[in-house]
């Protein structure tokens, strides 16, 4: 289906998807200039935290999944980003003062940069450790299905965690036990510096799918088609209460952390333009404009209302306080 | 009312009083509903509770850990049943996480985990055997306690869930038939060794089926005109160091017996620790597995301490 389909199914669309649609324009805007102020901050050496992992060119999958979960429903975001804390509506100011080791941020400044236990916003943390996260998840699902009928629990993790045993056992624990998990592999096509071809012949989903699962299969540019099938998933979920898989394809344009080796040729260049020259988040907010969702006159004004806004938000952070070591050790 | 029970029995009646207390209890493994569980501990618990609070899982062991920290974060408290101890190196990774995951979540909440193992003690060859001991009491923020008894087994269990953090329960697999009675006492004291048997001579300081053997093995000493005490450490992490101090300065000739390769045990060097700072002129030994791969078979029963062998350790000890 073109672009031209989208639009026009975008533009018929109901008041409320209108709506959702416009918020997760505004999400994806502020993860964007978010990140980049993260990204600029830690080239300057303003931030303590050395593992930033930027999801630039990925977020749009997490956005959109992310905003149209509602509050009382729960994520396990994986460590690539803040598009699905931000959809999850962590205002930006704490987010901000966890990632400057501010004693206001959800973890007091002491966790992870871009995931953290925020149980009001349904947020749970992430394990280092790839892989573990999908026996909580099996956990989480339990309880959800027992407490929480109709509500639900999304996984994000990578094509580099989706090749550890636990996932596929976990997968198969989910549909045994009828679980309302939605698993998502957010496939960049990297794991570190390897390449998913060289890890795996079956993609993700069909081997989802091989569990009996229902799975499916998105380009991760394409926000709208993302955003109909969602719904469409969410919605049968919150109905049957059983799991599915989504596998959405992305691209790493940008290093695997701050770190990584800055000459490492690894990638293809002409695969690597292709996707950089196809930015997804540039392609959903011209279909909303076309589709009269959001004003083409607005949008410049709202893009230079969220950078002052990011702007201030770190400026005030950098100027709140953090733990002291004797605070340390009474918090932990 | 004092009623008497099997160690099985007993867990499996205070498991289902603490149910029946509380909704949140959830117990998972393999076999325990329709089977009611090896040795029978969660016989019946299907039938009354339901297929959604007791739940027979498929073999995935190295999911069961990160499943009872997905459930306890959401306010449930998990009893995982391992029917193999060894089995839970499976969850390594999950075990070490466990310990340290209500901090790395910034205290928002708390992780009452019990995670219990059928310990088989040389009786199934090497893989499902060798002891767990060394590899989970290097690990800060779990509990570990081997109960030797039945009412020491219920008290486990009772402050398991009233102090709320992840404890590992091992549960020998002798201690399963050892009838004795469960009293309807005050919760005995988290993190307690009990003195089973008071003596002056030297001190043997051990934990569960090893500790009928020590018993035994004082019976035996004491017809001899030797003085034994025995104190069962119930909780192997933390240790009572009060309880292993009161007993070292008392006799100065401590005898450590566990089911580690002494080379490689932890126990033996945290206790020798624990005496070393504070009582000087203190003699310890460590009597524990001997250091060969468990054979199927009759020759298992060499692996581990015998009566006899406590026998002639607490005699050198003495010499």
């Amino acid at each position: 289906m073109g672009n031209l389909y989208w639009t026009l199914r975008a533009a018929i669309a109901s008041p409320s998807d209108k709506k959702y649609l416009a918020l997760i324009w505004e999400n994806l805007l502020k993860t964007r200039i978010f990140e980049k102020k993260v990204l600029q901050l830690a080239e300057y050496g303003r931030i303590e935290k050395k593992w930033i992992f930027t999801g630039f060119q990925q977020e749009i999958g997490q956005s959109v999944i992310a905003t149209l979960l509602g509050r009382d429903e729960y994520i396990l975001p994986s460590y690539r980003g803040y598009a699905a804390i931000i959809g999850k509506g962590v205002p930006l100011d704490k987010i901000a003062s966890e990632i400057l080791c501010k004693e206001d941020g959800p973890l007091y400044g002491l966790g992870p940069s871009t995931s953290f236990t925020s149980p009001e916003f349904g947020i749970y943390q992430h394990s280092d450790i790839l892989g573990l996260d999908f026996g909580t998840a099996i956990g989480m699902g339990m309880a959800i299905k027992r407490k929480y009928p109709g509500k639900l629990l999304a996984v994000f993790f990578g094509d580099g965690a989706a090749l550890r045993g636990p996932l596929w056992s976990a997968i198969n624990l989910s549909i045994v036990k009828r679980l309302p998990i939605l698993w998502i592999c957010e496939n960049n096509q990297y794991s570190f510096a390897t390449r998913v071809s060289e890890t795996t012949v079956t993609p993700f989903f069909k081997k989802a799918a091989g569990f009996g699962m229902d799975a499916h299969f998105l380009d991760g540019s394409q926000g709208l088609r993302i955003f109909f099938k969602t719904k469409e998933i969410l919605d049968k979920m919150r109905f049957y209460g059983v799991p599915i898989f989504m596998e959405i394809l992305t691209y790493r344009t940008v290093p695997h952390d701050l770190f990584f080796m800055k000459n490492c040729q690894y990638q293809n260049i002409q695969e690597r333009n292709h996707w950089l020259n196809n930015d997804g988040f540039v392609s959903f907010e011209r279909q909303l404009v076309g589709a009269r969702i959001i004003e083409k006159h607005a949008v410049q004004a709202k893009k230079d209302h969220c950078t002052s806004l990011v702007e201030k938000i770190f400026d005030v952070a950098a100027q709140k306080s953090s733990l002291s070591y004797k605070d340390l050790c009474s918090v932990l | 009312m004092r009623k008497r029970l099997t160690f099985a029995n007993a867990l499996n009646r205070e498991l289902r009083v603490q149910m029946r207390a509380n909704r949140n209890i959830v117990l998972f493994g393999e076999d325990i509903g329709v089977y009611g569980g090896r040795e029978g501990v969660t016989r019946g618990l299907l039938e009354e509770f339901g297929e959604n609070r007791v739940i027979d899982m498929p073999l995935n062991e190295e999911l069961f850990i990160g499943i009872a920290i997905g459930l306890a974060q959401m306010s449930f408290i998990p009893i995982v049943e391992f029917c193999h101890s060894t089995l839970v190196s499976l969850a390594q990774a999950d075990i070490f996480r466990m310990g340290l995951w209500k901090q790395v979540c910034g205290n928002k909440f708390e992780l009452p985990i019990i995670l219990r193992l059928r310990c088989s003690p040389a009786f199934i060859g090497a893989e499902l055997s060798s002891s767990v001991l060394t590899s989970l009491l290097g690990i800060p923020g779990i509990g570990v306690v081997a109960p030797t008894t039945p009412a020491q087994v219920t008290w486990v269990i009772r402050s398991a869930l009233q102090i709320k953090k992840p404890t590992i329960v091992l549960e020998y697999l002798p201690q399963y038939f050892q009838e004795g009675y469960v009293e309807e006492a005050d919760l005995f004291p988290a993190g307690k060794a009990e003195i089973r048997r008071e003596g002056e001579r030297l001190s043997i300081i051990t934990y569960s089926f090893l500790t009928d053997r020590a018993l035994r093995a004082a019976e035996t000493l004491s017809a001899e005109g030797i003085s034994a005490e025995v104190l069962d450490l119930v909780s192997l992490s933390p240790l009572d160091a009060e309880a292993i101090l009161a007993t070292s300065a008392k006799t100065k000739k401590v005898l450590v017996i566990g089911d580690e390769i002494p080379e490689f045990g932890m126990l033996y060097a945290k206790i020798h620790s624990i005496i070393s700072r504070k009582n000087q002129g203190v003699r310890v030994l460590f009597l524990g597995r001997k250091d060969f791969v468990i054979p199927f078979g009759p020759l298992h029963k060499y692996a581990l301490p015998s009566v006899d062998d406590i026998i002639d350790s607490a005699n050198n000890l003495l010499d």
